[in-house]
C-alpha cells in the first residue's frame, strides 16, 4: 500500500538547507518532493508500508527539521 | 497564548505572539520538549507562531495541558536567558580574550619559580665564565717553544 501525504513549511520558521538535510536523511524510507515556494517550502511524501509507520515517520521528520534548523541557528 | 484546537488525536495546538516570543527562544524552548512530543511550528498570520504538541506516547488531556503549561515556562527562561547573555556579552568577550592573549604570552615570560637544576646549572655557567675571564686577563702563556731561550741557564757559550 502507497501512502502519499504532503507538508507545509513556512519559511518565516524553517530553511530549505534543513528541510533538505532531513530528506536526506530519511531517503530510505521515504520518497520525497520538495518545492520551494515564496512563502513556504512544499514536501510531497511517498512511502509504501503501514500508516500507522508513516504517520510516525512524518511525525519523526519534523522534529529533524525543527532540530536541524536549531543546529544552523547554533552555527 | 490561545489554545486552538486541543486533545484531539493526542495532540495540543496553541499559538503565541512573536513580538513577545521571539523565534530563536521558541525554538530553543522546543529544543528541550523534543525527546517528549512531536513538535510542529507555523507562522499563520503576521505576528502569530502556532506550535503544535503531538505526544510520542498516549497522553491525557491533563498531561498534555501540563506540557503546555512547562513549554510556557521554558519560554520565559529562555527569554530571560537571552537577556543576561546579551548584558553580559561583552564582559564575556573581555574574559575570553584576556584568557587567550595570556596564553599566547611567550612560554619563557610564564615560566614559575626555577628547579633547583636549573639554578645549579646557572652557578656553573657563572663560574666557567669567570674563569674564561681570568684566563684572558693573564694573556697569552709563554709556552717556552722558543729554541733560542734559555730559562734554566742551562747553555753554555764557548
Amino acid at each position: 500500500m502507497k501512502t502519499e501525504t504532503r507538508l507545509e513549511f513556512n519559511k518565516n520558521l524553517y530553511t530549505l538547507k534543513s528541510v533538505k538535510s532531513a530528506s536526506r536523511a530519511y531517503r530510505d524510507f521515504v520518497n520525497f518532493k520538495i518545492t520551494d515556494h515564496e512563502k513556504h517550502i512544499d514536501v510531497a511524501i511517498r512511502f509504501a508500508g503501514k500508516t500507522e509507520d508513516a504517520e510516525k515517520i512524518i511525525d519523526e521528520f519534523k522534529n529533524y527539521v525543527l532540530c536541524a534548523d536549531i543546529q544552523h541557528e547554533l552555527n | 497564548m490561545k489554545t486552538h484546537k486541543k486533545l484531539e488525536n493526542n495532540e495540543i495546538i496553541f499559538s503565541l505572539n512573536s513580538k513577545i516570543y521571539p523565534r530563536d527562544v521558541i525554538f530553543k524552548a522546543c529544543y528541550t520538549f523534543i525527546d517528549r512530543v512531536y513538535i510542529f511550528l507555523d507562522n499563520p498570520k503576521r505576528n502569530e507562531i502556532t506550535v503544535s504538541f503531538k505526544g510520542k506516547k498516549i497522553l491525557t488531556k491533563k498531561q498534555l495541558n501540563s506540557l503546555k503549561g512547562e513549554f510556557a515556562n521554558e519560554l520565559l527562561n529562555a527569554i530571560l536567558r537571552k537577556d543576561i547573555s546579551k548584558k553580559n556579552k561583552k564582559i564575556l568577550e573581555y574574559v575570553v580574550g584576556g584568557a587567550i592573549t595570556a596564553a599566547l604570552e611567550k612560554p619563557e615570560e610564564n615560566k614559575g619559580p626555577e628547579n633547583e637544576d636549573d639554578v645549579e646549572i646557572k652557578k656553573i655557567e657563572k663560574e666557567i665564565e669567570a674563569l674564561k675571564k681570568e684566563l684572558e686577563s693573564e694573556g697569552p702563556e709563554d709556552t717556552g717553544d722558543d729554541y733560542e731561550s734559555d730559562p734554566l741557564g742551562i747553555m753554555k757559550t764557548q
